[in-house]
């Protein structure tokens, strides 16, 4: 059974063009298999000023929350997960990663497969697209498409939330972290000021209860580096 | 620093060509904490459940229905009326377990010169070896299925993009006993960066917190294992399979009858050359031909959340 929108590319297809980095086999993290991203209108939360989905990933893996034995495209973990309300992310879809549009993907528009080891051994390992591995010497960086990725996640929003937010859904996506920034403020140190203006830089700048405006500096400085 | 199959010329048939005496031991892997989490109690009480439910028997998968009993209410009611019935609502689960293998191939010569190099865990045979390595590979692949869980579960603790804090830990746990899971045991997987920003935001906080008993378990101890400490009656464990999520880190937090798994215990035929069956998984000896044996560690399982409210992700900045 296809899933819906995601007919295109098989993801269980040996990549005979994947991304090419050199020479020697690449050292991966370990062995990670495919899933299809799941989108929820209730499933939100705020990063960086955006309201942004929090996407699930409906693993293929065979044997995992509900998927059969055969390996396919993860049909009854996303069964699982459309019974709590999500979609699913078609894997042909127009995005783009690293600035390049993701038009006939090898995967899928938003999957990535890199052959490689891990401790030795041989294994595959899927990853996002805004995610892209680049050796130094003999360790390998993984660089993140930030701005790329969350475009991609306010295309997935779009699927669920064509329109305007909800005031609901921008609670769900504020609340928590108006919480966590009470709860911040209760400290008197330092860190609880440095933890406050981290998360204050999450915060919509239009979803800012006045008393929290207050506290933005002038220009409220980009969440700590990760 | 050969890699490959153990052959007298190659993989860690290595040993055999040195200028110098040598042994074969097991090299130090960060996978060594997932014994630890399969040891805990959490991880064991899934699978005695597992084993509870017994054999597959003419079916694929398993299922597991939890019927929503005890949470109505009386109405009030005339006499003479009778009451409707009220249907009953049931939450269902199935696991289909599915199979998972992992080959090694060892060939007689590599086995006849090295045998006498093993030591530690691994001595004194080729078989004790790969018993050994095989018991890992099945711990491993548990704890990585169950892992992966938390890239869809229902609640979450922490915040996207921030480190972890004391008090999104302390919240996790007042919404997990909001939910009526707090009863039983807990056990909490986060790698280093985790548990390294929780110590730091707990140990700093000042008055009750950063004096009370549990917290003095963030003093690192290096002799504790993988083990980090019990805060807020949760487990902490490092573990290094923790997915990832754009610029996140998914740990979990578990409870007594958060997952279901299903390992299907499958005997090897009398033709087979078993070498061991520990019920969760077996190992086979093949000798395709050329003087090589084939050792396939093999496990049919498969993982669910059972009930989503005794579990959650626990999410914080790579």
């Amino acid at each position: 059974m296809a899933i819906p929108g995601s007919s295109a590319p098989n993801l269980m297809v040996p990549a005979l063009a994947g991304p090419s980095l050199g020479s020697g086999p690449l050292p991966l993290p370990g062995q990670r298999d495919p899933w299809t991203y799941m989108v929820s209108p209730t499933k939100l939360r705020s990063y960086k000023g955006v309201i942004l989905p929090a996407l699930a990933k409906a693993w293929h893996t065979p044997g995992l929350h509900g998927n059969g034995r055969d390996w396919g495209r993860g049909e009854g973990y996303q069964s699982n997960m459309m019974q709590l309300g999500f979609v699913a992310v078609p894997h042909v879809m127009d995005c783009v990663a690293f600035g390049a549009p993701r038009v006939n993907p090898e995967v899928s528009a938003y999957l990535d497969r890199y052959q490689g080891v891990a401790q030795g051994r041989a294994v595959t390992y899927y990853s996002d697209a805004w995610h892209r591995p680049r050796r130094i010497g003999h360790l390998v960086a993984w660089d993140f498409d930030e701005a790329g990725w969350m475009a991609f996640l306010a295309q997935c929003l779009k699927l669920v939330t064509p329109g305007e937010l909800d005031p609901v859904q921008v609670e769900i996506a504020t609340l928590p972290l108006i919480s966590a920034i009470r709860a911040a403020q209760d400290r008197s140190d330092e860190r609880g000021k440095r933890t406050v203006t981290e998360l204050l830089g999450h915060l919509p700048p239009e979803h800012t209860p006045d008393d929290l405006a207050a506290l933005r500096p002038a220009t409220t400085p980009a969440p700590r580096k990760r | 620093m050969a890699a490959g199959n153990w052959y007298s010329s190659s993989g860690i048939g290595d040993a055999n060509i040195t200028v110098s005496a040598r042994s074969i031991a097991v090299a130090l892997s960060d996978s060594i904490k997932n014994q630890e989490a399969v040891a805990h109690p959490v991880f064991q009480s899934m699978l005695a459940r597992d084993q509870g439910l017994g054999q597959l028997l003419g079916a694929l998968g398993i299922g597991m229905s939890f019927a929503t009993l005890g949470t109505g209410k009386l109405a009030a009611t005339a006499e003479g009326t009778e009451a409707t019935p009220t249907n009953f609502s049931t939450a269902n689960i199935v696991v289909t377990p599915a199979r998972k293998a992992f080959a090694r191939q060892v060939s007689d010569f590599a086995r006849s010169l090295q045998d006498g190099l093993l030591v530690g865990e691994i001595s004194p045979t080729t078989e004790a070896l790969l018993a050994y390595e095989g018991t890992r590979i099945w711990q491993n692949s548990l704890v990585d299925g169950i892992v992966a869980l938390a890239a869809s579960a229902t609640h979450e603790i922490g915040t996207t993009g921030t480190a972890l804090t004391w008090s999104a830990i302390n919240n996790g746990v007042y919404d997990l006993k909001d939910r009526g899971a707090a009863t039983s045991r807990a056990l909490a997987l986060v790698s280093a960066k985790g548990a390294k920003d929780l110590a730091a935001d707990a140990l700093s906080l000042g008055g009750a917190v950063q004096m009370a008993a549990q917290t003095q378990g963030f003093i690192a101890s290096a002799q504790s294992g993988a083990y980090v400490g019990t805060f807020n009656g949760i487990d902490v464990y490092l573990n290094s399979e923790l997915d990832a999520d754009g610029g996140d880190t998914l740990g979990i937090l578990i409870t007594d009858g958060a997952l279901l798994s299903k390992h299907q215990q499958v005997v090897l035929p009398m033709e087979a050359q078993a070498l061991i069956n520990a019920g969760f998984f077996t190992m086979e000896a093949r000798r395709p031909g050329g003087g090589v044996s084939i050792v396939e560690t093999v496990s049919y399982n498969g993982f669910a959340i059972a009930e989503a409210g005794r579990f959650a992700a626990i999410r914080y900045a790579t």
